[in-house]
């Protein structure tokens, strides 16, 4: 192949071809090494993003981007009954204890991060809501029902919270609230795989006024 | 020897470029968000609501508040969507949904059975394609005519909504 170059570059120029001085050829080679490894760099995003060890627990994460544990609380579905259930009933959601002991202050948009097994929308496993602190527990009212059982409203749309999520790490989402949160109390809840019967896990927060 | 370095510093650098220009399609950030996708490859929002649910006996009325949605769209305009999923494709096509919504009482309604929304049985047809590594395009099978319309997936509770307007000539 070399010889045949070499005859191709004398029927041309008339003369052998001259030697590469052995710098330039070792030079083009570097740089194409650089630019490849710049590209490489320019692609990533250049840091590695700390994700969280087990899976479907959900992290509070701070300023400087670490992850801080929030309330892990079982959510419990409770029923409600008036008069005795002869006027109906309404099924709530319940964590214990008024108030989270992980608070947060309104000044900021809070960001979450979550690890989720397998390709899943986070939209769907994850679910925001607030809570309202009543005579030492956390309610969420989610349906009314009437004697025969029938529902008759639908309270939970206005307790859920929107949230936007984003890939995050190689199986990780960032999840952020589309608006700011009003103070009070939160928690997340992921939809495991293997549902138990009324209760799920939680992961709750409170968001303090700035300045308390 | 001096034309394998050649080579590989070629193919490196094709390389490079290739794995830089990988993703130049313009994805939706948000997952489960969908955008109108405009033909230059431009994504616009879309009116981000989670529709009331009142119970109706066996059905389930979807109220959005407001006769019309903001983000208004001509007959003729060319309508494709486009949202990111993390989903495998199959799985995630499966749960694309479109509602056309009456406006009655200065609100958007929608009344059908549960199953129906889930099943999607009250929707009307798309097409999806696959867009860029992670997104999914979905267009209306059929011309959308004047109305109020809401984009979905079974597996959510917000809807992206938009009105179609007629004509003007009309």
């Amino acid at each position: 192949m070399a010889a045949l170059f070499q005859c191709c570059w004398i029927a041309k120029y008339g003369l052998p071809r001259p030697p590469h001085p052995r710098g330039y050829r070792w030079k083009s080679v570097w740089v194409a090494l650089i630019l490849f490894f710049a590209m490489i760099a320019w692609t990533q995003d250049g840091k590695v993003p700390s994700e969280p060890g087990s899976p479907s627990v959900l992290y509070y994460m701070d300023s400087s981007a670490q992850l801080v544990p929030l309330e892990s609380q079982i959510v419990r579905i409770k029923h409600k009954f008036h008069a005795l259930g002869f006027t109906g009933v309404t099924a709530v959601y319940q964590v214990g204890g008024e108030k989270s002991p992980v608070r947060l202050k309104a000044e900021r948009e809070p960001e979450f991060v979550v690890r989720l097994q397998g390709k899943v929308d986070p939209l769907e496993f994850v679910q925001f809501y607030r809570f309202e602190g009543i005579e030492g527990s956390r309610v969420l009212p989610i349906e009314d029902f009437d004697a025969l059982g029938r529902p008759t409203k639908i309270s939970i749309a206005s307790a859920t919270i929107d949230f936007n999520a984003v890939k995050y790490g190689a199986s990780s989402f960032k999840l952020t609230p589309i608006q700011m949160l009003a103070p009070g109390e939160y928690c997340l809840t992921v939809r495991l795989a293997t549902k138990q019967e009324n209760k799920s896990s939680g992961f709750c927060f409170g968001i303090d006024k700035v300045g308390n | 020897m001096k034309r394998g370095c050649a080579t590989l510093a070629l193919a490196l650098m094709v390389l490079s470029v290739a794995l830089a220009q990988e993703g130049k399609v313009l994805e939706p950030e948000y997952v489960s968000v969908f955008y109108l996708l405009r033909p230059s490859g431009e994504v616009v929002d879309l009116e981000r609501q989670t529709p009331n649910t009142i119970p109706k006996g066996i059905r389930f009325l979807l109220v959005i508040p407001n006769e019309k949605s903001p983000v208004r769209l001509g007959a003729s305009d060319e309508m494709q969507f486009v949202v990111r999923v993390s989903e495998d494709f199959d799985k995630a096509t499966a749960t694309m949904q479109l509602f056309q919504f009456e406006v009655q009482n200065g609100r958007r309604e929608l009344l059908a059975k549960k199953e129906d929304f889930l099943k999607n049985k009250i929707g009307l047809k798309l097409r999806a394609e696959k867009y860029g590594t992670s997104s999914v395009k979905v267009i209306p099978s059929q011309i959308l005519g004047p109305g109020e319309y809401c984009l979905s997936r079974s597996s959510i509770s917000q809807g992206y909504c938009f009105g179609v307007d007629a004509p003007r000539n009309q």
